[in-house]
């Protein structure tokens, strides 16, 4: 082995040992709001999680080689970039989305890997008796939160539950650089479907909204509380009555979304998109969502109604053709100034043969719309996802879906970062391409 | 307004921290050896940073500035470790936790303590090259340094810990 490897191999073993840091003491500030978040909590989830089952991942040590000048979330990136690691729901089988009772089933697993170089860093397969469902992530590029369910899927998509959350870290170049730990949060009651989960920017606390007994009679209010990825605890919990009728906003089931929940002001404020679905008599979700509407609250404020605490930001404009809103998946950006929408451009339900993807992002100011990107064409089905945006919604991560004739030959979806009008393709090394929920930066 | 101010800054300067000072501090601890005086060392520069927000013109080069302040400091706590090794007769090399130390094995021992023998300048260069895989573009910009100085200290130090552990073994 040459010197040259020998410093390479030693510095990098050196550099694993290096787990964790303390965090940074700044001098205080007169009028610093009281939700004083300290990067040592989403440390602390990994001492916490000793004291529950953790799960060592076996993973083949993939070398991955440290770059220095690279810009990742928390950082304003420059335009056109997204951060350097992902981590996504693959099944090997094809889209998650099809993993449907009675049929075939294969577990989905979590993929993680680096989109600068186009490298795999790791797959992990679910614990036996689970398949993973959702995940979310926090700002630093390295931490992630992964929603488990049970495997194989025995009932209909919406009324599976959680059974399990699961805290994932990156570390790149270690022996072991990505770890699956188990987390001290419940897992939800049966017939609980979690629409939306954000994870805090510090990775301290997981957002998650939720309701029992969807498409069910009795259907439970729409609920969204805080858990501290420390203790597993319920920190706030705040509930909209929704008169019985489902709720929330998401792709396809309307399950996982991990765009319709964001953390503003640093982790300090959270909005909520919601929306009331009180038209369709069961899924696909998103059709039907009327009134779809952006809440702000305070991550301070007490457990509650949300309608009594929280602020209205914005207000979708429902759809011209159909019930509800045009758009499909929706983002409100990080600085909280624009509402990015990917809309299938028209009434797909009515089997029509001219509708293309769309991305257009509002203002939250003056709630105007503004065309970002359409695909050039016209099709049977024409959807349109918004997967990850920047801070300033200069740059967004898309994929588009296309099928000429609603329901015949080829489909075709493409992810590509949408930067000045052109969609410029981008590739995951995935079975499929990834829908809003299913990939996370 | 200035309090705004100052809070969107310490938030702007804590997420450059949140996303970049484990990586800033696996660096500075192959430069110094020890986890507290690296985490010092990082700590250090982004207060630094911190204070020097407002002046800074080019925002996107807040790394850049924060990596050569870590720079800096690793250079000040060897030369304070030397003085203090003048006076007390410690072995600079000896500033690895007994854990780090078990966890590794022999042979990166040795490489790792040869590297804190050679000078910075040369450990320093071998470092952003090996292992953060550099460029010597991107290694000089970081040092501070033209891009044949970064040739000849790593060079050098390759040289030097080539002959190092050709006597240890």
């Amino acid at each position: 082995m040459s010197v040259e490897d020998r410093v390479r191999a030693a510095t990098l073993a050196r550099a694993a040992l290096v787990r964790d840091v303390r965090p940074l003491d700044l001098p205080a500030i007169p009028a610093r709001p009281p939700r004083a978040r300290r990067w040592v909590a989403w440390t602390a989830p990994v001492a916490a999680a000793a004291a529950v089952a953790a799960l060592a991942v076996s993973l083949a040590a993939v070398r991955h080689t440290p770059k220095a000048p690279v810009a990742p979330a928390a950082v304003p990136a420059a335009s056109g970039t997204l951060p350097e690691y992902y981590a996504a729901l693959d099944n090997p089988s094809g889209p998650i989305t099809q993993i449907l009772p009675g049929k075939h089933q294969t577990p989905v697993s979590l993929r993680v890997g680096d989109d600068r170089t186009g490298k795999l860093i790791a797959t992990i397969t679910p614990p036996d008796g689970q398949t993973f469902a959702g995940l979310t992530a926090a700002a630093d590029d390295r931490t992630f939160v992964v929603a488990a369910e049970q495997f194989p899927v025995q009932q209909f998509s919406p009324s599976a539950n959680t059974v399990a959350w699961y805290l994932v870290r990156l570390t790149p170049g270690s022996a072991h650089p990505v770890t699956l730990t188990r987390l001290p949060i419940p897992g939800e009651p049966a017939g609980t479907q979690v629409s939306a989960i954000a994870l805090a920017p510090d990775g301290s606390e997981l957002a998650v909204m939720s309701q029992q007994n969807v498409w069910l009679p009795k259907t439970g209010p729409l609920t969204i509380s805080l858990y501290s990825l420390a203790t597993g605890t319920s920190v706030r919990t705040w509930t909209v009555d929704t008169k019985g009728f489902p709720a929330g906003f998401g792709w396809y089931w309307g399950r996982y979304s991990n765009t319709a929940l964001t953390w503003l002001n640093g982790g300090h404020t959270l909005a909520v998109m919601y929306g009331i679905n009180n038209s369709a008599s069961g899924p696909p979700f998103t059709y039907g969502f009327t009134n779809v509407t952006i809440r702000t609250v305070d991550a301070n404020s007490p457990s509650g109604n949300l309608l009594a605490i929280s602020k209205v930001l914005f207000r979708l404009p429902n759809g011209a053709g159909r019930a509800g809103t045009d758009c499909d998946t929706v983002q409100l950006t990080g600085d909280g100034k624009t509402v990015l929408c990917g809309e299938d451009a028209g009434n797909t339900l009515k089997r029509s043969t001219a509708y293309a993807p769309k991305f257009a992002a509002y203002s939250v100011a003056t709630g105007k719309p503004r065309l970002l990107y359409q695909l050039p064409g016209a099709y049977g089905i024409g959807l349109a996802d918004v997967l990850w945006a920047s801070p300033t919604g200069s740059t967004l991560l898309g994929s588009v879906y296309t099928q000429a004739t609603w329901g015949h030959g080829p489909v075709d979806q493409t992810a590509g970062l949408l930067t000045n009008g052109m969609l410029k393709p981008v590739k995951f090394p995935l079975t499929a391409v990834p829908f809003a929920g299913e990939i996370a930066f | 307004m200035e309090a705004r101010q100052a809070e969107q800054t310490r938030q702007q300067v804590a997420a450059l921290y949140q996303a970049h000072a484990l990586g800033l501090v696996k660096l500075a601890v192959l430069m110094v050896g020890d986890q507290r005086a690296a985490e010092d060392v990082v700590q250090d520069a982004f207060l630094g940073l911190y204070r020097r927000w407002s002046a800074l013109q080019d925002r996107e080069k807040a790394l850049g500035y924060v990596r050569a302040s870590v720079l800096n400091g690793c250079r000040t706590i060897h030369r304070g470790r030397y003085r203090r090794s003048r006076i007390r007769l410690e072995d600079p090399g000896h500033a690895e936790s007994a854990e780090a130390i078990a966890m590794l094995g022999e042979a990166h021992r040795e490489v790792l303590a040869a590297l804190r023998r050679i000078p910075d300048r040369q450990r320093e260069a071998v470092v952003l090259r090996y292992y953060l895989d550099m460029t010597e573009d991107q290694a000089a910009q970081a040092m501070g340094v033209s891009r044949g100085t970064v040739k000849s200290a790593t060079s050098r130090g390759i040289a030097a810990l080539a002959r190092m552990l050709k006597e240890e073994s």
